[in-house]
């Protein structure tokens, strides 16, 4: 073996010292690609729409809970005021036979 | 140089170069993974500023509508039971009308006091107008009364559930007091009583 060999090995080294920033180099182009591919979709109306969407499935959920709250609440007022209907229904037939009104 | 020491020097050149090509890559993997995820961040935020508004104004619109809608429900509740008094207290004024119950009878006669009392300045006839079936107690009540007077009140029937309506005969001064009346005027002071007694307090509204 001789010095001769030895560089060649030194210049085969750099070789496969630049062929792995040729390859950094890529990977940091197709990083660079895929975040601008991440901007660009996040301006798409479409995926605004569907965004959208998924949350307004979400709040009529909530808001159909709401409207059963009121639901029960409503029928709760009848059955309370059922219970009552006799006593209201008197107090009205007194007023109006009574004359101080 | 021996050949063992080119041997070693060129291992040594191998060690070094994997060892910077291994931490160019390492590095570069880092940083694409940095670049990939401050653009997801940015695109979170972008998208966030773009759809927090319209999110905002959707929740807005449909917990609105179903907060009104619910609203709606309960004062159709309350309504509904107001107007069920109402029409169970017409039953049983009914009732008292037809059964000229103690209560009926002292209503009736106080309405007939009363529309004497608001014709007393007059001399001329009166007309006055009831249910069939009070003709006779009014009767009675105007045979009571000083004959000049009597003699110049008439009884008419009418399709009323129960009280008087009295009148002159040209119709000029017209005296109202019907059960359907008095329940009708007094509805919207009694709406109030009515719903107190019904929710414990609440308005019917």
């Amino acid at each position: 073996m001789s010095i001769a060999s030895l560089l060649l090995e030194e210049k085969k080294a750099m070789l496969h010292v630049q062929e792995a920033r040729k390859r950094a180099g890529e990977i940091l182009a197709k990083a660079r690609a895929e975040a601008d591919q991440i901007l660009k979709s996040t301006l798409e109306e479409k995926q605004v729409q569907e965004l959208l969407k998924v949350f307004e499935a979400e709040v009529e959920r909530e808001a159909e809970k709401l409207l059963e709250d009121y639901r029960r609440r409503a029928e709760e007022i009848r059955r309370s005021g059922e219970r009552r209907l006799e006593e209201a229904a008197e107090l009205i037939r007194r007023e109006v036979l009574a004359h101080d009104i | 140089m021996t050949s063992e020491q080119i041997q070693a020097l060129k291992e040594e050149i191998w060690r070094r170069a994997r060892e910077k090509a291994e931490k160019i890559l390492e590095d570069a993997e880092r940083e694409a993974q940095r670049i990939v995820q401050e653009a997801r961040e940015k695109a979170e935020e972008v998208l966030r500023s773009r759809v927090e508004p319209e999110k905002l104004l959707m929740r807005r619109r449909i917990i609105g509508r179903a907060v009104g809608e619910g609203r709606r429900l309960v004062i159709a509740a309350k309504n509904e039971l107001v107007e069920r008094a109402f029409e169970k207290a017409l039953e049983k004024l009914k009732r008292d009308a037809q059964a000229k119950s103690e209560d009926y009878r002292r209503f009736l006669l106080k309405a007939f006091e009363k529309a004497v009392s608001f014709y007393s300045n007059t001399d001329g006839d009166l007309i006055i107008y009831a249910n069939e079936s009070d003709i006779n107690l009014l009767r009675e009540a105007i045979g009571k009364l000083p004959e000049n007077r009597s003699n110049r009140i008439r009884l008419e029937r009418a399709d009323i559930l129960g009280g008087i309506i009295v009148s002159d005969p040209g119709g000029r001064r017209v005296y109202y007091n019907t059960i359907e009346g008095r329940i009708e005027a007094l509805r919207p002071i009694l709406r109030e009583k009515v719903a107190s007694i019904l929710f414990g307090g609440g308005g019917s509204r």
